[in-house]
């Protein structure tokens, strides 16, 4: 990470513990977890969107053969 | 949060009906999707890849490299070796990034089928043998688990994790991560098993 800011939000104690339950992990990584995927939910769209649309130039035998 | 192998997010764009393509579709719908650094590495070295499309991949969320992954991604490498098993390099890292990511990460991908699954210690393995696994039946944003019955075999394990994969012949899709509670072989939490169809709750103690 480049740059941090450090925050003070009030979220419903309830909702955090149900949310820290489901990452699994504490109370940054869970904030920044929902952040990240906030911040991501137009990128699923447009990756549905391009679903069928772009071709590799490279084929699967070459990944292959990379790793 | 699920992630996908190179060769599934390839067949996705591709079209492909294939049943991990179809996974990442339901994954990218439900935003359950991270990347890892390697698939992301190996995703943009394409020389053809239209920027703008190179430029939405970027932002699908980077699985972060943690404190000391390189030296566990080492270990786990060493001991799939140990079991004289193959462990390819870009294997090994992205099995590794799928273990730190926080809550578990499923992963699938196309020619075989693995997962991580986080268990308690030993003893746990002759209990996964003789696991049944069953074909999943409700929808992947579902929070439970559900196995399908496959061959598999375990790769490795950690103190708190273990690699798990299939034989090659199942043509496998994907890939898991599961917590357990406290209480040894207790009931899996957090899913993320993404087989066919669905996902439902496993107790280890059974």
């Amino acid at each position: 990470m480049d740059t941090a800011r450090k925050i003070t939000v009030e979220v419903p104690v309830a909702l955090l513990e149900r949310a820290q339950q489901a990452s699994g992990t504490g109370v940054t990584q869970t904030v920044r977890t929902g952040l990240q995927l906030v911040a991501a939910s137009r990128t699923y769209a447009r990756l549905r969107k391009l679903r069928g649309k772009v071709r590799f130039s490279r084929r699967l035998t070459e990944l292959k053969a990379d790793r | 949060m699920i992630a996908a192998d190179t060769s599934t997010w390839i067949a996705f764009f591709d079209g492909s009906r294939g049943e991990d393509a179809q996974l990442l579709d339901r994954a990218l719908e439900d935003r359950q999707v991270v990347m890892v650094p390697v698939v992301l590495t190996e995703l943009l070295s394409d020389p053809k890849l239209p920027s703008d499309v190179a430029e939405t991949i970027s932002e699908v969320p980077l699985i972060e490299i943690a404190l000391g992954y390189w030296q566990r991604a080492g270990a786990l490498r060493a001991k799939v070796l140990a079991k004289r098993r193959k462990a390819r390099l870009g294997d090994a890292l992205i099995a590794q990034s799928c273990i730190d990511e926080a809550g578990g990460a499923a992963f699938f991908r196309r020619s075989c089928f693995w997962f991580s699954v986080a268990i308690p210690k030993c003893g746990l393995y002759e209990r996964i043998q003789k696991m049944s696994w069953r074909a999943p039946s409700t929808s992947m944003s579902s929070s439970f688990i559900h196995w399908s019955t496959l061959d598999f075999g375990i790769d490795l394990f950690h103190s708190d994790s273990a690699i798990v994969r299939t034989s090659e012949h199942t043509g496998g899709v994907c890939g898991a991560k599961a917590s357990l509670g406290d209480e040894p072989f207790g009931r899996i939490q957090r899913t993320v098993m993404l087989n066919s169809l669905s996902w439902r709750t496993h107790d280890l103690a059974q």
